[in-house]
Order: structure tokens, then C-alpha cells, then sequence
């Protein structure tokens, strides 16, 4: 037979009660706060897996901020090839209409004046901003990529004055894709474009117009006529140039919308992880609060009993 | 005596005994709520007999003593489990308040700020000539170091936090061994004198509980009811002295040391902390000299590692001003030049695996020449030539790189100090650097040239991926990696020591329910031996009034018979 005494009755009753009440104040405060834990002493192996989880979502973030900052500016390049491209149409046209036996000095002198205002047109796209920096000027992208020289010694002459590196955005989501996921957002613009002063006879946009523009001012008619075959070439290249960009700008798009599925995926893991599923904890609280409350009755009845078996 | 009046008597020692055995009973169920009180019996016996005819006559009955209804080995193991439960508990508080520095870790502080210091990279190389970006990432790494010294400080405060109660815990361990050692006389003078002193044997076994909760301690009892204590091996009190602790703060070893002044002791006091490793005492010791050492620690790897690796990085970038070989944060290996630094050459060194940088270097520049040796041996570890003026070496667990040119004689360098990350995580800091300063390029950059190479600037983005080496790690992980390392490890111990104290609590209840059962006061029981005595106590009195008639019946007979 076990002695019971008053003291562990009350010992008893006071430490259930506790208990019950603590119970009750853990759900409470995941329902409150609505995470399964606070610090790391709650679920040690849950904080090391958010914490994981938090870095991921973080690269993963940023990686997505920086393909869009990425497509807008391909973007942007490729519409100004576009441009630059439509300008060379209506040169080759002009092209076509000057090598016609019928025109006369007179009418290529006026022909080259408006082909010097498309080539300004078109060096003035070219020296196209995107915030603070020049597109394609490599990474000199604090100065316009292309500028005429002196119309009077050397009319139509475009020089280039950007360099061959290129800026770049970074797309590769692990190390092992560092240097593989680094997309160029600058291109260096003379190999696109081209540089009167270094390719005279190239077959890029600026050199051909220059050409172009000289034959016309010369009012030399083979020259004019070899211009047509010259700029068909050079619109190619350009249109070719442009659609690689758009590809680019594509594949950047496809990406963002890899990650930002991926970005879900982890985001459901950490919810799983750190969230409290609500109506469980609702259900729990109730079952707690029962508890708490026969708890309370049979303490009272406990104590009630004792004191009328022994003081009645 | 035999005859009327042995009756008498007899009747007489009944009163006594059970006026006993009330007083018993009430002091009993006085005590019913006293913590520790352990409940009295009476012990009877039969009074001599007395010859006489027809033969043996009793004498009626004595109280012979008050005893203590105790079971000793339970007493002996509540005491061991108070050891342990003052370990647990004194370890659960001060865990669970490093704990609650990491109140959700995930999503705020230190975690964070890492992530968008590295991020920031990542503005300024989409936007390597906006200002504002820069000045905002400079800004990220201020906000990064200030959460290591907030870290920092509030471990320090932990640590001194217990230090103190150390202090406070072992002052009242040496009030409590002066009380027992007080009681001890007065238990041995109570006894001599055939008492039984249960009340003080209750306060002195108090006592011993209280101690046992503050510290490790083995209690022995000797034949004349003395206790003696031996702390770490050492006496700390003998049957009527007491001898008195001592905590001391060692700073050659960074934490606290107990010594005892054993009782009669005239020498040095003995160093017993080494074999302090329960109760309260030995809680805080645990934690402060052991697990908050290891999270700061820890704490300085991290921002060592921060240090060293961006800065590694970053002196090999240039920034929009066309400057190289800058820290970021302010160094952690010491570069000291020969003589002054007259020489216009700039040697920055960085410690990027910090359990290889263990030796110091010397580095010497002559002409477009670099050379490091080993500072000990004076052996060559690397020759490589300036390129275009700058150039970085990785040797020995270093990235040491050399900018500038050299005027006059060679230029002499000595680096040291890449294994030590004391202090690291308060002394971070962010370099004196203009937002121009910050290297996002890879190459040469001047006014006007190459101001939009970012691939530094992308390089250091991926120092977020990038498993590193760390002082004292196994393996190269990520910066995330070993801060979850530290914040697991925290809580883990502070959960560990929860659901130790929650075990420990059960044991102790169920040990003092076991005790109580045996020594505690019922009050049914007592209220039944109350009405057993009081009976008793009529049936004794009634006994009295009956021998009074006899006598009455006996002093009238010469009056009836005349």
C-alpha cells in the first residue's frame, strides 16, 4: 500500500495543471506567430534546412533580377538593329534609284545629303544608352562606341571608340555554371557595325554607307551600283545579328521562367517547413483547452474530497 | 513500585507517553506543508519491571525517543538527482537565452544580411557605374559587420552574465558550509546529551540539498552522525569545520577556476575545477568556458572567412577609378613593411585557408621581381614578375597581391598571422573606401576605359555558392553552411537541455513522491493517531481516577470498621 500525503496531492494537481497550461501555451504561440518554431532550440533540424532553403530562394532571386535586367536590354539592342536594319533598306533603295543611268550629278549630291542624315540616323541608334551605359561599347561604356571624324577631310567616316570586352549578366545558378551562365549585355559594337577608320572596305554597315556616300559625292555611277550588292550584305549581317540577340533574349525568358517555377517549388518547401498547418493547431488548441479545464475540475474535486474526508 | 500507587504510576506513564505521541501527531501535521520536513514517530517501550508477587509486575510505558521516519537511500539518491537537476536547469536557462539570439535565424539577421552584402554585388554589376549602388553595398557590409558585433557583444554578456553567477552561486555554497558545519556541533552536543535533534538533522539534510544543487558533492555520514563533504575530491567539510570556495578568473585561459580551501588547510588552495561537473556551478561552467568559447569560436571563423575571402577577391579587382589591391573589410593578416613603406609597392595579404597560414611569410619585391619565403625556414615558396605592375600569388594558404612600383632598394615585407581568428568577429570592419573604390572590374579600368567590366563584381556574387575553406573546418562549405552549422549546434544543445531538465524534473518528482510516501506527513494518518493517542490518553486517565477511588475506599476502611 502506497502513504499518499496532502503534499503530493497538491504537488500533483499544481504540476498537471502546469503541464496542461504549457501544452496549451505552445499552441497558442505556433498559432499566433503561425510557424512551427522560433528558434533554433524549438527544431534545431528545421532551422538548418530554412536556412538552407533561404540562401537557395536568395540566389535564386537574384539570378531571376538579373535575366530580366538581361532581356530588357538584349531587347532593346536588337529593336536598334531592327532600326539600324530598316535604315539600310531605304539606303539600299536609294542605292538602286542613284545607280540609274538617268541621274545626274546634281541628283546624287542631293542623294548623298540624305544619305548623310540617315548615317547620322543610324550612328545616333547606335550610341543608344541603356541607364548609364552605352550598349555597344563594350565595356567602355562611359563613351559613345562611335563618332564621325572631320566631314570636310573625310566625309561619312565613323570611328569606333568602345573595346572588345563585354559587360556582363549572371545567369549560371551553380559555380559549375559560372563562366558558362555569364550572357554578354554589351556587344562591342565595331564587329557589328563596323569602323570607317580601321575596315575602309569592310562589309559592315558604316564602312559600306561610307563608300556609298563618297561614290555619290563623286557621282560615280559604278561605284553606286557596286553599293547595291554591298549593302544587301551588310542588311543580312545586321538582320542576322539582331535575331541572334532576340534568340539570346529568348533563352534568357525561358530561364526566368524555369527559375521562378523553381522559386515556387522552394517556396512550398519552406512553408511546409516553418508553417503551422492551421487547422491542425486549432484542433490542438481545443483538445488542450479540454484538457486544461478536466485538469482544473478533478484538482477541485480531488481537494474537495480530501477536505471533506478529513474535516467533516 | 508495586501496590495502589504502582498503579498510579503505571497510569501516569500512560499520560506521558501518549501526551507524547499527541504532540508528535500535531507537530506533524503542523509541518504537513513544510518543504523538507521529514514526519516524527513516537517509540514506546515497557518501563522495567518491578518484583514483586505474584511475580513481574510491568511498570507501564516510556517514550524513548522521536525518531525520523526516513529511508536514507532515498534521501542519499534525491540528493545526487538535485546535482543533476541543478546542471540541467542552470544549463537550460542559459542556453535558452543563446537561443532566443537566433529567434528566427532563417528569415532575419546575420543569415540575411550575408545574402544581401553578396546580392549587392550583383546591383552594382548590372549597374557598375551607378554611385547610389555602391554606396548601398558599402552600407550591406557595414550593417554585416555591426551583426557580428552585435553577436559578438551579447556573448560576451552571456559569459559575463555567468561568470557572475558563478561568483554569486560559489558565495553561497561557502554560507551553506559554514551552516552545516554549524549544525554538525550542535547535532553531536544534542546527541551526547541524549536528544534527538530532528529538527536540525532536517535543516542540516536541507542544506545538503541545496548544495547538491550548486555542485557536485558526496556527503558521508560518520558513526557519531556528522556529516562530512568532499568537493572534487577534496574535503570541504570535516565533522565540525568548515573549509570554503573560491572562484577565480584565469584569463591566460579565458574562463574560471575553482579552488578550495580545504578545512585546517595552511597551503595554496587546490584547483578542483576540472572535477566540477554537476549542479548549478558546473552548468555554467559548461556553458560559459565551453559551449559559448566554441560559439565564439565559431563566430570568428565566419567572419575571418567573410574577411578573407571577399577581401582575396577583392584586391585583384579594380575599381571605377582605375585603383586595385583595396580591402573591403579591414584585414585580419598583418602585412608589416621593412623600415617604413617608402618603397611605393602595396602588398596585401589574405588568409583564404586559414589552417595552412599558419607561418609567417616574407615578401620581397626588387625590381619587377616577387619573392616569398618562409619566415622560419628562409625557403622559396614562390618567384613569379610584376605584369603591367600588379600581381597576386596563392601560397600557403594565402592570396597575397603586389601592386605598385619600386623606387630605391628592394622592398621587404613580412605577413603573419592567417591562422588567427580571435577577435575577428569584433573587430570586422568596413574599409575607408569611396563608392569609386569598389572593384567590380577584372581589368585594368581608367577614365574612360573598360568602366563597365562587372566580372569581379560577378566573382564575388559567387562567393555566395562557393564551398571556402574555414579555420578549423573539415571541409570547404558555404558561408550559409557554417553559419547553420553554428545555429544547429546551438540548438541542439538547447533542446538537448530541455529535454534533459523535463527528464530530470520527472525523476525528481517521482524520487520525492518515493520519499514522501516514506517520510512525508498524512494528514489521515496523523488524524488517526491522534484519536489512537487521545484514547489512549482517557483510557490512561480513566485508570488514574479508578486508582483514586481505590486509595479513597482504602483511606475510609479504619472509619467503615470502627
Amino acid at each position: 500500500m502506497i502513504r499518499v500525503t496532502g503534499l503530493m496531492t497538491n504537488r500533483e494537481v499544481i504540476a498537471s495543471h502546469d503541464q496542461a497550461t504549457d501544452n496549451l501555451y505552445d499552441v497558442d504561440r505556433q498559432i499566433s506567430s503561425g510557424k512551427k518554431f522560433e528558434t533554433p532550440g524549438d527544431a534545431p533540424e528545421r532551422m538548418g534546412e530554412s536556412l538552407r532553403i533561404n540562401r537557395n530562394l536568395s540566389v535564386t532571386g537574384r539570378i531571376v533580377e538579373n535575366a530580366r535586367e538581361g532581356a530588357s536590354r538584349l531587347q532593346l539592342m536588337e529593336s536598334i538593329l531592327d532600326q539600324i536594319g530598316s535604315l539600310l533598306i531605304r539606303a539600299k533603295g536609294m542605292a538602286i534609284r542613284m545607280a540609274n543611268d538617268t541621274m545626274t550629278a546634281e541628283d546624287r549630291r542631293v542623294g548623298a545629303q540624305e544619305m548623310t542624315r540617315t548615317l547620322e540616323q543610324m550612328v545616333s541608334l547606335a550610341n543608344t544608352k541603356a541607364g548609364e551605359q552605352y550598349l555597344f561599347s563594350g565595356t567602355n561604356v562611359t563613351l559613345p562606341p562611335f563618332h564621325f571624324t572631320d566631314p570636310v577631310v573625310d566625309p561619312g567616316s565613323v570611328i569606333y571608340q568602345g573595346n572588345h570586352n563585354h559587360a556582363t549578366v549572371q545567369q549560371g545558378f551553380s559555380p559549375r555554371q559560372r563562366e558558362a551562365g555569364l550572357m554578354p549585355v554589351t556587344e562591342a559594337g565595331d564587329r557589328i557595325l563596323g569602323n570607317s577608320a580601321t575596315d575602309p572596305l569592310g562589309d559592315k554597315p558604316f564602312p559600306v554607307m561610307r563608300r556609298f556616300l563618297l561614290a555619290l559625292l563623286a557621282n560615280d555611277q559604278p561605284g553606286v551600283s557596286r553599293s547595291i550588292d554591298d549593302l544587301d550584305r551588310t542588311i543580312h549581317s545586321v538582320t542576322e545579328r539582331a535575331a541572334v540577340l532576340g534568340t539570346r533574349e529568348r533563352a534568357i525568358r525561358t530561364t526566368v521562367n524555369r527559375l521562378e517555377k523553381y522559386t515556387i517549388s522552394q517556396k512550398s518547401l519552406k512553408s511546409q517547413n516553418e508553417d503551422v498547418d492551421i487547422p491542425k493547431a486549432v484542433s490542438k488548441l481545443a483538445l488542450n483547452q479540454n484538457f486544461l479545464a478536466l485538469s482544473t475540475k478533478a484538482s477541485r474535486d480531488i481537494l474537495r474530497n480530501t477536505q471533506n474526508v478529513l474535516f467533516s | 513500585m508495586s501496590g495502589v500507587f504502582g498503579i498510579l504510576n503505571i497510569g501516569k506513564s500512560g499520560i506521558e507517553a501518549n501526551e507524547a505521541g499527541l504532540s508528535t501527531a500535531g507537530q506533524n501535521i503542523s509541518n504537513v506543508n513544510t518543504p523538507g520536513y521529514t514526519v516524527e514517530d513516537v517509540q514506546f517501550d515497557q518501563s522495567l519491571p518491578n518484583d514483586g508477587r505474584p511475580g513481574m509486575v510491568g511498570d507501564g510505558v516510556r517514550a524513548t525517543g522521536i525518531r525520523r521516519v526516513v529511508n536514507s537511500f532515498l534521501d542519499a539518491q534525491m540528493i545526487r538527482q538535485k546535482t543533476r537537476m541543478g546542471f540541467w536547469e542552470s544549463s537550460r536557462l542559459s542556453l535558452s537565452e543563446l537561443d532566443t539570439y537566433f529567434s528566427h535565424a532563417q528569415n532575419e539577421g546575420l543569415a540575411k544580411d550575408i545574402s544581401r552584402f553578396l546580392n549587392g554585388w550583383e546591383i552594382v554589376a548590372n549597374h557598375p557605374l551607378d554611385r547610389s549602388a555602391r554606396a548601398t553595398l558599402v552600407t550591406y557590409g557595414k550593417n554585416l559587420s555591426e551583426d557580428f558585433h552585435q553577436m559578438a557583444s551579447l556573448y560576451s554578456q552571456s559569459r559575463n552574465h555567468l561568470g557572475e553567477l558563478v561568483t554569486s552561486s560559489v558565495k553561497t555554497v561557502n554560507i551553506d558550509l559554514k551552516k552545516i558545519a554549524r549544525l554538525n556541533r550542535e547535532i553531536l552536543q544534542a546527541q551526547a546529551g541524549g536528544e534527538s535533534p530532528n529538527t536540525l538533522i532536517d535543516q542540516r539534510q536541507q542544506l545538503m540539498g541545496k548544495i547538491s544543487t550548486l555542485t557536485n558533492a558526496h556527503f558521508f555520514s560518520d558513526k557519531n552522525g556528522a556529516i562530512t563533504l568532499h568537493l572534487g575530491g577534496q574535503a570541504a567539510i570535516t565533522d565540525i569545520d568548515s573549509g570554503s570556495l573560491e572562484a577565480v578568473f584565469d584569463p591566460s585561459r579565458d574562463g574560471y577556476r575553482i579552488l578550495i580551501h580545504p578545512p585546517g588547510h595552511s597551503g595554496p588552495p587546490v584547483d578542483i575545477t576540472d572535477r566540477i561537473h554537476g549542479g548549478k556551478i558546473g552548468g555554467y561552467l559548461d556553458v560559459r568556458d565551453k559551449k559559448i568559447t566554441a560559439l565564439e569560436a565559431h563566430l570568428n571563423a565566419l567572419a575571418h572567412g567573410i574577411v578573407n575571402h571577399v577581401n582575396a577577391r577583392h584586391v585583384q579587382g579594380y575599381g571605377l577609378n582605375g585603383k586595385t589591391n583595396l580591402n573591403f573589410f579591414l584585414p585580419t593578416v598583418t602585412v608589416h613593411p621593412d623600415g617604413g613603406n617608402s618603397s611605393g609597392i602595396r602588398v596585401t595579404a589574405n588568409a583564404v585557408d586559414p589552417d595552412l597560414a599558419k607561418t609567417s611569410l616574407d615578401v620581397s619585391v626588387s625590381g619587377d621581381k616577387v619573392m616569398i619565403t618562409d619566415g622560419r625556414s628562409g625557403k622559396t615558396l614562390a618567384s613569379q614578375n610584376l605584369s603591367g605592375g600588379v600581381q597576386t600569388i596563392t601560397v600557403s594558404g594565402y592570396v597575397i597581391r603586389v601592386s605598385g612600383s619600386q623606387k630605391g632598394a628592394a622592398a621587404r615585407f613580412q605577413v603573419s598571422g592567417g591562422d588567427d581568428t580571435r577577435g575577428a568577429a569584433l573587430s570586422m570592419g568596413v574599409n575607408n573606401l569611396d563608392p569609386e573604390d569598389l572593384a567590380a572590374g577584372q581589368s585594368a579600368v581608367r577614365e574612360g576605359q573598360n568602366q563597365g567590366d562587372n566580372k569581379n563584381a560577378h566573382l564575388l556574387f559567387g562567393l555566395l555558392q562557393d564551398r571556402l575553406h574555414f579555420a578549423g573546418g573539415e571541409q570547404p562549405v558555404t558561408f550559409h553552411d557554417f553559419f547553420a552549422t553554428g545555429v544547429s549546434e546551438i540548438g541542439s544543445w538547447a533542446r538537448n537541455a530541455r529535454d534533459h531538465y523535463v527528464a530530470q524534473s520527472m525523476i525528481q518528482k517521482g524520487l520525492e513522491n518515493q520519499r514522501m510516501t516514506v517520510s512525508g506527513v498524512s494528514i489521515a494518518n496523523e488524524s488517526a493517531r491522534i484519536i489512537q493517542f487521545e484514547k489512549a490518553y482517557q483510557a490512561s486517565a480513566n485508570l488514574i481516577h479508578m486508582t483514586n477511588r481505590l486509595l479513597d475506599t482504602l483511606v475510609r476502611l479504619p472509619n467503615e470498621s470502627s
